[in-house]
């Protein structure tokens, strides 16, 4: 089966008699393997599925969803950039780096580094978006500076060059360019 | 792999049967029913036990349910330790195995999904190696993952519903040597 990658909202839904927060159409899903990268506790993630072409038809037909080239090597071009860093953007993700001559696979890397560097805040129990993306990382409570820090020592992360002065959006896109060559396990595979 | 810690339900059965459960060396609030392994009174996002002893941030949780299908419980590593956090595997609905993640404040977040189902037959098994996870039923690898939301932990059980019964636990480490999922950095 072919993997694909979304960029995909979050719900709250009843799972197992509780209320969870997963993928918004996970019920549209028919494959064998579905994963699902939350940034942080914002409400989108990356979702890799490995469901037929008429399910994953169904899934991209949703305006709220973005799909990814099936070809992860694929490379960005003007268009596609304007879209990606627009869709991006609403979403409150950093996307400015996005380049033409990029593979979408680079752009896919980069994203699921971000977002694991918010999980790991996440898990300290923190949210690290409290100031927009363009406020200085000096604006964030000093326990969200410190957690990230920490995250970003937890995931062999460098932050050489990320001071006080330093926007959230730059901060996130170091920590994301990091991850050019780092492969990202989903579905069982490395991507 | 180190073993820090097993139980093989094989102990006296509770006496009267939900009267006096039997509290399980090693775990917390884990507790023995009629030689198998009972949650007790979880709830949503607890852990329902946790290993007492040291455990490397990378290690596993196998188990052996007794009861499948519509049962929400399951396997757990890097459980928080004073809080529902940590990394669960569960069969609600016994189409899916589910993965979710707990963290403390929060409802469980969706991180995983695959085609199958607990068997009374088969070990259940989670491991957490640096961001990379690996699930198993039986000896068939179900699913590799990453996820970057909790760094430390220790191996547990989680469990929703109070008919989640467990026969066997098994915990550990793992050592230099062995043969291991990780997914190696760049």
């Amino acid at each position: 089966m072919t993997i694909r990658v979304y960029l995909m909202p979050v719900i709250e839904a009843e799972r197992g008699n509780a209320t969870r927060r997963i993928p918004k159409y996970l019920s549209l899903v028919d494959g064998t393997k579905s994963t699902f990268i939350r940034y942080g506790q914002e409400d989108v993630g990356l979702f890799i599925d490995n469901s037929s072409d008429a399910a994953s038809a169904a899934i991209s037909a949703n305006s709220d969803v973005r799909t990814f080239p099936v070809d992860l090597d694929t490379v960005v071009t003007n268009g596609p950039r304007t879209q990606i860093v627009n869709a991006l953007e609403a979403l409150n993700v950093p996307a400015h780096w996005v380049a033409n001559g990029q593979t979408f696979r680079v752009v896919f890397r980069r994203l699921a580094g971000v977002f694991q560097l918010l999980q790991n805040v996440q898990g300290r129990g923190l949210r690290f978006l409290q100031a927009s993306l363009d406020s200085p990382i000096s604006g964030l409570p000093a326990n969200v500076r410190q957690a990230m820090q920490d995250g970003a020592a937890a995931l062999n992360l460098s932050t050489t060059g990320i001071t006080g002065a330093t926007t959230l959006r730059v901060a996130l896109a170091s920590i994301g360019a990091q991850f050019d060559a780092r492969p990202v396990r989903a579905c069982g595979t490395e991507l | 792999m180190t073993v820090l810690f097993t139980d093989s339900g094989a102990g006296g059965d509770a006496n009267p049967i939900g009267g006096s459960y039997v509290t399980l060396t090693g775990l917390i609030g884990l507790q023995r029913l009629s030689n198998t392994i009972a949650n007790a009174s979880g709830s949503d996002g607890d852990c329902a036990a946790r290993i007492n002893v040291a455990t490397a941030n990378d290690h596993y949780c196998k188990i052996r349910p007794s009861t499948v299908s519509n049962r929400d419980f399951g396997a757990m590593v890097r459980c928080q330790s004073g809080s529902a956090g940590g990394v669960l595997m569960t069969d609600y609905n016994a189409t899916d195995v589910e993965v979710y993640v707990l963290v403390a404040g929060s409802f469980g977040s969706f991180v995983d999904r695959d085609a199958g189902t607990y068997q009374t037959t088969s070990d259940v098994y989670m491991e957490a190696q640096g961001t990379s996870y690996l699930t198993k039923i039986g000896a068939s690898t179900i699913n590799s993952f990453t996820d970057a939301t909790h760094s430390t932990g220790q191996g547990g059980i989680f469990a929703y519903d109070s008919a989640a019964r467990i026969i066997n636990v098994e915990i550990g480490d793992f050592a230099v040597g062995d043969t291991l999922f990780a997914q190696a950095l760049t």
